[in-house]
């Protein structure tokens, strides 16, 4: 009897044991989907911020990039050697850069078209200066992370305008005025 | 003693099913919680209204001035050029003097009442200037866009 008495004592402590290490694998468990609830709402809200970020930076990129394209097209009358030419803002951009002396004239004609509506920067740059650095980024795709390249430290839109020495016009937006 | 064993017996089983029993529960949160997690994750609704109403502000623009040079301007060459929903949006664009709206007009109400904060569900508001060459001609394009959608969004 007193044998049965001792191996029953020994088993209850084994499943007391038992049960306390589930109980400890439980609270485990459950701090673990704690920390996955914390961390998956601090992921959507930084979507969200995220999102708003890159849908701002690409609506200012829009205008600047319509704006200088639309500009670069347009045709102006230029005063050369007493005669005047017809010819498009990109050609005068190209003609200032040979000539400075007609710098003064695309100023003017820029500030004709952005100056009602932008508070803006022009200016003509040189290839190197256009160039764009890259980093990369892990970002999460569905249940997967890929490395995606991001051109960073570009400001503002450019356009290549094609000549000897390529010129870039860089048109970059600060401010937009009301009407 | 044969009935003691017995009794002894049962008593060990009934200990044995209550621990399975505690098992199981630790089972159904384990798996209840990491799939209640995931579902909870993925169902939770992102608002891309701003990046939609950026991408529809360019279409917008691309139709009207593809290269930045206005083809034509008016309501139904727009209603040609890209489908809108009237009910989840309102467009309101001006070239120099000519101007026209398009959708529900109370969403420009509601995106005014969105600055003062009074509005618990916003819609997304866009508001964009442009410069156009229009017959050699510097115009501005003024537009506003508002989009609601919030069952989809919020």
């Amino acid at each position: 009897m007193k044998m049965v008495r001792m191996v029953r004592i020994k088993n209850k402590k084994a499943q007391a044991g038992e049960l306390i290490q589930d109980t400890v694998g439980l609270i485990a468990i459950v701090l673990l989907l704690v920390i996955f609830f914390v961390i998956s709402t601090v992921i959507l809200k930084s979507y969200s911020k995220e999102l708003n970020t890159i849908a701002t930076s690409q609506a200012l990129h829009n205008q600047e990039h319509t704006s200088l394209q639309a500009l670069l097209q347009k045709t102006v009358d230029v005063d050369i050697d007493g005669a005047t030419q017809k010819m498009t803002i990109a050609d005068l951009s190209r003609l200032s850069k040979i000539n400075p002396e007609y710098e003064t004239l695309l100023k003017q004609k820029v500030a004709e078209a952005y100056s009602e509506i932008y508070n803006y920067n022009f200016s003509l740059i040189t290839t190197k200066e256009a160039q764009f650095k890259i980093r990369y980024e892990f970002i999460q795709v569905g249940g997967t992370f890929i490395l995606v390249p991001i051109i960073t430290d570009v400001k503002g839109q450019q356009f290549f305008i094609p000549s000897n020495e390529t010129i870039v016009a860089h048109l970059e937006v600060k401010g937009i005025k009301n009407d | 003693m044969i009935k003691l064993m017995e009794i002894k017996n049962k008593k060990g089983q009934t200990e044995n099913a209550v621990i399975w029993l505690y098992r199981f529960f630790i089972l159904v949160v384990v798996i209840g919680g990491t799939i209640g997690i995931v579902a909870m994750h993925y169902s939770k609704q992102v608002d891309v209204r701003n990046v939609e109403s950026a991408i529809v502000a360019k279409k917008i623009v691309d139709c009207i001035a593809p290269d930045g040079i206005v083809q034509e301007f008016g309501k139904d060459m727009l209603k040609e050029c890209i489908p809108l929903d009237e009910q989840e949006i309102y467009l309101n664009l001006t070239l120099g003097n000519d101007n026209f709206d398009f959708g529900d007009r109370l969403l420009a109400t509601l995106c005014g009442a969105k600055e003062k904060g009074s509005v618990k569900y916003p819609p997304s508001c866009l508001e964009q200037r442009y410069y156009l060459v229009q017959n050699n001609e510097n115009k501005h394009l003024s537009l506003f866009l508002a989009i609601k959608k919030i069952e989809k969004n919020l």
